[in-house]
């Protein structure tokens, strides 16, 4: 908040916000008093639901379950980027073709539930005479999806790098692959990096979808634990804690990245260009 | 080709399904994200906090995580509703946070004269909010509520693994039935998503169109 959208509490108006503060915060700890006590009456606090947790056989499953999910992130990320440089390079393209093409494949592929491109090739693929596992099927889709989104985010990047650079280049003659090479990217990658972390955050969140291909990542081995021990709420709370952790540093990355940055671009003097990159999608 | 054009009733009850679940669901969040976003730039302390940090919490799990609590989860806590009314909740539930925090940006993106003008004339935090921040934050943020809506319509094809018999559901179900149709169910499937949120994001820049004039 960088404009105060209030003046600064007089007397009175301190007496009021602390009346407010107390009876907010009454409030707000009879809400989850509610909570509490609604999650006890219905025995969520029993020890059978919880035990399990401290025992290395769950233990175990947990682990193999988050291991599958960062293996699915993470090849589907590789592919991601290496999909999202190809297409914003043709974004980018002289040739009236090229752009078109990434354009129309961007488009049409941001626009489709991430779900159905999953089922795409999770379904028709052996209908064409391909066997697909699982995980090919959640990487295929999760790869097509997250890289469209990351074309448009590598465009934006390319594009916030100032236009003296690209000039500079262009006039001590280097051609336009060598100005994209080794002017515009090591640039645009720097400017990009948050933005790249954020989708890496989005993408984690949505490899938890290989759950409806029954690929084994960590809702998968949560679903092996609650159906055998009947505790849904306690596994699901602690799959979600697992999964803000994990997407709290990443996000913690990108902030110290971003602010690193900036020191940097102050300490050259340099002219701070207007970084309006589309963050990724929900 | 056959199959699907015989089916094409079920696939269309389907999306209806589909639309009411985006719309039911979009409606609710705008209401809740906006609530959350004005909890978050509150004089209040407390409500501060709790905004936070339910965004933070539900923004960081994914949404199917969101449909496992709600439609596995609730029936636990003898809470028991339908599983569309379940879809909606989770769905509204994530929604709520990504309107919120674009309900903030455009509220940070109303120029600091405008807060600064309703504060030299007196007006009180709930006046300053609703008659001169809100209305010029809403304009500045219909492209990004689009794609929340956008994102929202594709995600109610999650609801496919929760006993929800919307669009994806359909395809799912027609292609167990006969799977020599599996292509052209995925392409119908696919063309009906795209229709929906081209017909949203067309919607939306025209809207876009006309409340800009007054900035």
């Amino acid at each position: 908040m960088t404009v105060a959208l209030y003046d600064a509490p007089g007397p009175r108006a301190k007496r009021r916000i602390l009346v407010g503060s107390i009876l907010g915060a009454l409030a707000l700890v009879a809400l989850v008093a509610l909570i509490i006590q609604r999650l006890s009456d219905t025995g969520q606090f029993r020890e059978v639901f919880w035990d399990p947790f401290t025992t290395s056989g769950v233990q175990r499953i947990l682990l193999r379950g988050l291991w599958a999910t960062l293996r699915a992130a993470g090849v589907a990320l590789v592919l991601a980027i290496a999909l999202g440089l190809v297409l914003a390079v043709g974004r980018l393209s002289e040739r009236w073709l090229f752009r078109q093409a990434s354009g129309v494949f961007v488009e049409f592929f941001r626009a489709l539930p991430l779900v159905l491109l999953i089922f795409f090739a999770f379904l028709g693929f052996p209908r064409a005479g391909y066997n697909i596992s699982a995980f090919g099927a959640l990487v295929f889709g999760l790869t097509l999806y997250n890289g469209s989104v990351l074309a448009e985010i590598f465009r934006a990047g390319i594009n916030a790098v100032p236009k003296g650079q690209v000039e500079a280049a262009y006039s001590i003659g280097l051609r336009k692959g060598a100005v994209t090479r080794l002017v515009q990217i090591p640039q645009a990658v720097r400017i990009m990096l948050p933005a790249i972390i954020s989708q890496m955050v989005v993408l984690l969140k949505d490899s938890a979808l290989g759950f409806i291909v029954a690929y084994p990542e960590l809702l998968r081995s949560g679903r092996r634990i609650y159906t055998n021990i009947g505790n849904v709420i306690p596994t699901a709370i602690v799959i979600a804690a697992i999964y803000i952790t994990i997407n709290l540093a990443l996000t913690g990355l990108a902030t110290y990245l971003e602010r690193r940055q900036r020191v940097v671009r102050r300490v050259r003097g340099a002219v701070e260009p207007p970084v309006e990159i589309a963050v990724g999608q929900p | 080709m056959d199959f699907v054009w015989d089916q094409r009733e079920l696939i269309l009850e389907g999306f209806w399904r589909t639309i009411q679940l985006a719309a039911l669901a979009g409606g609710l969040s705008l209401v809740f994200g906006t609530l959350l976003a004005v909890m978050r730039v509150c004089p209040i302390p407390p409500l501060r906090w709790a905004g936070a940090t339910y965004v933070t919490v539900v923004r960081n799990t994914p949404l199917t995580l969101v449909f496992i609590f709600s439609t596995f989860g609730l029936p636990r806590l003898e809470i028991r509703f339908s599983f569309f009314v379940f879809a909606v909740v989770a769905l509204t539930v994530y929604t709520s946070s990504f309107v919120c925090e674009a309900v903030r940006s455009g509220i940070n993106s109303v120029a600091s004269g405008e807060i600064e003008a309703a504060r030299a004339i007196g007006l009180p935090f709930r006046q300053t909010l609703s008659l001169v921040v809100l209305p010029q934050a809403f304009r500045a943020i219909v492209p990004l509520l689009s794609s929340v809506f956008i994102a929202l319509t594709k995600n109610t094809s999650i609801a496919v693994a929760f006993s929800v018999t919307e669009a994806t559901s359909i395809l799912r179900r027609l292609q167990n039935q006969d799977a020599s149709a599996t292509f052209p169910l995925l392409i119908v499937t696919a063309a009906g998503y795209l229709v929906i949120t081209l017909a949203l994001s067309f919607a939306f820049s025209r809207l876009e169109r006309r409340v800009a004039a007054a900035r």
